[in-house]
Order: structure tokens, then sequence, then C-alpha cells
């Protein structure tokens, strides 16, 4: 709809406060880009989309560099402190690993140097003492450590925030792949539809009404039992799942830009289907794109926590927010400390909350008419 | 008219065969071994042989399909692995408790849902409007078994306020005390999602030319947004409400396992970890088809009222 992409140009363009010589110079370089910074600077002005952004840029940069940020491993269990509240911090001495066995942290209520030995009282306040030599390096830095937990550990001793920190990791990556795969398959599919429309297009509603028909959860359950549990078949089924609103809004955006002169030209130019799909309908149908694929990562993340506090999809002891969740209410009705379900939850809340405030944003911003 | 019904029937109809097709095909046709799936690591070869019999798993795959679909249509999914009990029967004695959940909340959702969408679009990027409309994408980004869990958490477990013990009839007496949880938690997604979609077609509608035309008349204000535009703005509401009346009467799948509500979701759950795939299978197509009913029932009853949807 050049006609009504020109009209919204427009109206960024009379909204806008840079001068107007500036907006026909970015129009002569291509509708597309100026459409799309147009949007950005519209974007720019809105705060909680501003807020959404950084939620997500935050959260991307925690999942990239999860390992360098966490203060533990989200794998060490430390038994003894198990279920520890916020701010605990222990003491443990690191014996070498024997016999194939990892590094052994035995947590001591007290502790002291007994000439080439290390005498201590350990959790249930027996005497014991083990020789400098079994334990790991050197000098006592090497040997002696004092775990600090800021948000309390797990049921296993695991320390709760690098869980969370490894958490977003999966959480993100599940997310990104399942909405890649989501937005290929809609995308091909919507384009066939609204630009072949005729059988090709009854037969691929047909296919996403079907789906659609589906509640959305028990489909991405049952795909995800049958293609198995783990990385990659959680991300498959999730995709595989949630192409239809993208198909939808896609076929639509072709529907009317096909009937538009440009696209009419580029046929009388005699340009095969493909070229006119790719390079001139395509690029013009980003913006809404756009926003249904950021609304498509949140449900990505929802579904993907869903699975894991099924049980299926990412397994133990992975660290993945829904698990985390599951695990937690097991051990609350026993009475420990709720942390370890609140901050999962919070997470998962956030996480989406800010995807969807940029989605919504993006949505504002690519389509001036809302605003007003 | 006649026309319009029995296109959407027929068209109703091949949605339900293609729905029981996938289901057949991820069932079936995907890698492993279904009877070992059912029937766990420690089945015995002959057991599993009487099953692949009864299954017909080794027949040619069109004569399983064919066996599959005629079943289907009958109402036979076959039996629960844990339980022995035919599927269809357990899921038609659990519907009426799925069903008090899903439309209670569907209920408060709506009212509340639709008010709160007309008071933000009367007053709009008031702080009444703004809160609202953040509260509404809130309610769309918490996952519903996180609600549900911080729910029960929060007011069962540490407040004490409602009982979350699950399903209200007990022994025959009815604990309504026990729905609210469930409900509140239920409803809080759609709810949102009305409010939202309330409040754009109000403002799309408060910003037509008749709506200024009724104001320039001198209609009082309560009557111009109640009658005149809030008449016209609800068309994309209620299609939205149906379509998650629908999805909810198949969709309280956590929150039934959370508060231990006896009905269609909790059985699902518990089928789902224990692998009891007929249970799967039959409450997945049971539910795809409740989904595409109502639908159908709605876009009739929608006909009716507006003669565009079967002229267009």
């Amino acid at each position: 709809m050049p006609q009504e992409t020109k009209d919204r140009v427009q109206d960024f363009a009379s909204h806008d406060e840079e001068p107007a010589g500036k907006n026909s110079h970015t129009l002569s370089g291509g509708e597309s880009q100026s459409l799309w910074q147009l949007a950005w600077r519209r974007l720019k002005k809105n705060r909680l989309a501003m807020v959404g952004m950084w939620v997500v840029i935050v959260m991307g940069v925690i999942a990239i560099f999860a390992d360098l940020i966490a203060p533990h491993s989200p794998y060490r269990q430390i038994l003894d402190y198990a279920n520890m509240t916020e701010g605990f911090s222990g003491s443990v001495l690191i014996k070498k690993s024997t016999g194939g066995y990892d590094e052994e942290y035995i947590p001591v209520k007290t502790w002291a140097i007994a000439g080439d030995s290390v005498r201590y009282t350990d959790s249930f306040g027996r005497e014991q003492i083990i020789a400098t030599a079994d334990l790991v390096g050197k000098s006592q830095d090497d040997w002696y450590w004092e775990p600090s937990y800021l948000l309390g550990t797990d049921n296993y001793g695991r320390d709760l925030l690098s869980r969370l920190i490894h958490g977003t990791r999966i959480s993100l990556s599940i997310g990104f792949l399942a909405e890649l795969i989501a937005l290929s398959i809609g995308v091909t599919f919507g384009a066939i539809a609204g630009y072949f429309r005729g059988w090709a297009d009854a037969g691929i509603m047909y296919i996403a009404n079907v789906v659609w028909s589906f509640p959305y959860i028990l489909l991405v359950i049952a795909l995800s039992l049958a293609f198995g549990v783990g990385f990659a078949p959680t991300f498959v089924a999730i995709g595989i799942a949630s192409w239809v609103d993208m198909c939808r809004i896609v076929r639509g955006q072709f529907f009317s830009l096909r009937q538009t002169e440009y696209v009419e030209a580029t046929r009388a130019l005699g340009f095969n289907s493909m070229r006119t799909i790719f390079r001139h309908i395509l690029p013009n149908a980003l913006g809404p794109i756009t926003v249904i694929a950021t609304a498509g990562f949140a449900m990505a993340i929802i579904s993907e926590a869903s699975l894991a506090y099924i049980g299926i999809g990412i397994q133990k002891p992975e660290p993945s927010w829904g698990s985390m969740i599951f695990d937690a209410r097991d051990n609350i009705s026993a009475g420990v400390n709720i942390g370890q379900m609140i901050y999962p939850c919070l997470c998962l809340a956030f996480a989406v909350f800010g995807f969807n405030l940029f989605g919504d944003g993006l949505r504002d911003a690519f389509d001036p008419k809302l605003q007003k | 008219m006649t026309t319009y019904i029995i296109r959407q029937s027929i068209y109703a109809v091949f949605i339900i065969i293609g729905v029981l097709v996938v289901t057949f095909a991820i069932i079936r046709l995907l890698p492993g071994d279904p009877t070992r799936l059912a029937m766990g690591q420690r089945a015995d070869v002959q057991s599993m042989e009487a099953l692949k019999r009864e299954w017909k798993l080794d027949q040619p795959i069109h004569v399983q399909f064919l066996d599959f679909m005629g079943k289907a249509v009958q109402g036979d999914f076959g039996r629960s692995f844990s339980t022995n009990r035919p599927v269809s029967e357990a899921i038609l004695e659990r519907i009426p408790r799925t069903a008090i959940l899903a439309v209670s909340a569907m209920f408060l959702a709506t009212i509340i849902g639709i008010l709160i969408g007309i008071l933000s679009a009367w007053k709009p990027y008031t702080i009444f409007d703004n809160a609202a409309m953040l509260f509404a994408l809130l309610g769309i980004s918490v996952p519903v078994f996180v609600l549900g869990a911080l729910f029960s958490l929060i007011f069962a477990v540490k407040l004490g306020w409602f009982d979350a013990s699950g399903y209200i009839e007990e022994m025959g007496t009815y604990r309504f005390n026990r729905l609210i949880l469930p409900m509140a938690a239920l409803a809080a997604r759609p709810l949102s999602i009305f409010a939202r979609i309330t409040r754009s077609s109000m403002l799309d509608t408060l910003s037509q030319d008749y709506i200024r035309t009724a104001r320039a008349k001198g209609i009082s204000e309560k009557k111009t947004v109640l009658v005149h535009a809030l008449r016209n703005a609800l068309n994309p509401v209620v299609t939205t409400v149906s379509a998650w009346l629908a999805a909810t009467l198949a969709g309280t799948f956590f929150i039934e396992q959370i508060f231990g509500w006896a009905g269609v979701g909790e059985f699902a759950f518990n089928a789902v970890i224990q692998y009891d795939f007929p249970v799967i299978q039959g409450v997945v197509v049971f539910t795809a088809v409740i989904f595409v009913v109502v639908n159908l029932i709605v876009d009739i009853i929608y006909s009716f009222l507006d003669p565009r949807i079967r002229l267009g």
C-alpha cells in the first residue's frame, strides 16, 4: 500500500519536529528505510517502550555473558547449604578431586591450621582433621572459600542467583530460536497465501485454521513429547506451534500491498514472483512483522517456561525458570524460603513484560494512527 | 443465511478432520515407539506385542489411520494407561468441573475487562488509563502458572484468606471459596486482553464522525459513550471473547494442576507427566473440537446479529 505508506510517511513528517528538508532527503533514500528511521524517532519518544527495550538489551547481555556475570556455577551443589535465605554466606574447605570425582566442598563451622593439616568442625559439629596435601592448591586462598549467596540457595544448595542468570540464557536462546522458526514458516506461508491467493491461499489458511484450533499449550506439549526432551526439541516444538499469527499478518499485508501501483509496476517490468516478493513487498511489510515477532518472542519465553514447569522441555540440572518454579512449589509446602519461587517468577514476568512493552511501543511507532 | 450456516458447518467439519490428521501424525509418525512410550522402559515383549496389535501398529499406516479416524468419530480414544478407564468417559465426567471454572473466569474477565476498556477510552492518557493499560500489559505478560503459583502462595498458604484445596464440590456440598483463586488467576490474561481491545476499539469509534454528530446534538456524554459508541465498538470485543471462551474451556491446564481442580486440565497435566498417550490424544482432540464448535456457534449467532458477516 504505497498510498497508505506515503500517507503514513507524510503523517510522520507532519508530526515531526525535524525540518521538512531533512525528511525529504531521507525519503529519496528509499521509503522502507525512512519508515524505519521515523519509527525509531517515534519509538525514542515513548518512555515505556524505551524501558522495554532496555530490559530486552540488558537481558540479552546477561544471557550472552552469563558465565562471567554469575557468581557461582549454576550446577555446584553444597547440600549442607540447601534452602538458605538471601545473603547467606558459608565457609568451605575444598578437597582435591579423587578417583574421578569432582572437587569436594566441605562446609565447616570453625577451622584452624595445625601444622600440615587442618582441624575443623563439620556441619554436624563433629571434630575432623584433614591433611593440607588433600586440599586443593597450595595456600589457604586456594582451599578455603567463603561462598556468599545473594539470593539464597535452592533445594540442592545451588546458588539461586547464578541459576537465574543462566536461566536467562536458556529462556532467551530458546525464545529466539523458536521465534526464528515461527517467523520463517509464518512469513513463507503468509507470503505465498497473500501473493498467489486462490488455492494456495485456501490451502494455507486451512492448515493455519487447523493449527489454530488446537489449544496452544497442548499443541506445544504434544509436539514436544513427540520430539523428545532437551534444548533443540523444545525450540522446534514451540516454533512449529507458533507461526499462525505471523502467517495471518503477513498474508494480510501481502493482500493489500499486492494491489499497489509499484507492485503492479514490477509485474509490468517482468520481474519474477520471487523478486517481487522478497525485494519489493516484504520490505514494506517489515514493520508489522517486527511487531508480531516481538510478541511471539515473549510468547515463546512463556512456552519454554511452561514446558520446563511440566517437566518436559529443558531437563534438570539445566536451570530453566519454569522448572525452578515447579521445584520451589514442592519445597514451599515444606516451609522453606519463598524466594526460591518468587525470584524465578519475577524474572519470567519481568522478561515477558519487557518484550511486550517494547512490542507495544514498536506497534505504536509503526502505526502512527494509533498514537492520536 | 442457510447457505452461510451450511458453508461454515462444512468448513468446521473439515477443520476437525484436519485436527484428527495432525493428532494422528504427531502421535504415530514421529520417531519413537508409541508402545514403548506408553508402557515405559520395563514393559515386557508380550504386552508390547499385544498393544501393537490393539493399536494396529503391525498394519500399514493407512489402515492405522482409518482405524484411528473410525474410532475417533465415535469418540473412542482408547483406555488410559494409568487407570485403564475409557478416555472419553473420564473426560465427560470432568467437563462440568472445568466448565464451572472456565465460564466463571470468562464472566469475570468479560465484565471487568470491558468496563476498564470503556473507562480508559473515555478519558484516554489520564492517570487511570495509563495505569490500567500498564496493568493490562502486565496481565498479558505474567504466565498463567506463575500467577496461579503466586496466588496460591500468597493468598492461600501465607495469608490463609482462601482455600486452595481444589474442586468446590465435596461430598455434596459446594465450597465457592475454593473457586475464587483459580478463577482470578485464570481470568487475568483474558481480562487484560479484553480491556486493551475494548479500549482501542472504543478510541477508534469515538473518533468517528457520527459520535461528533451525537455530541453536537447535545446528547449526554454518558449516552454517547455507552449507547452510540459502545454498540459499534463491541464487535471486535465479541470476537475475542468468544475465541477466549473456547480457548479457556480448553486451557485450564496449569490452573487446575496448581489448585488441584479435578477437571479436564488436571487430567491432561497428569497424563503428560505419566506419558499417558491415549489421554493426551483424547484431550487434545476433544478440546480442539470444543474450540471449533464454540467458534462455529458464535459465528452463526454473530451472523444473525451482523448481516455484513454472512454477506461479506
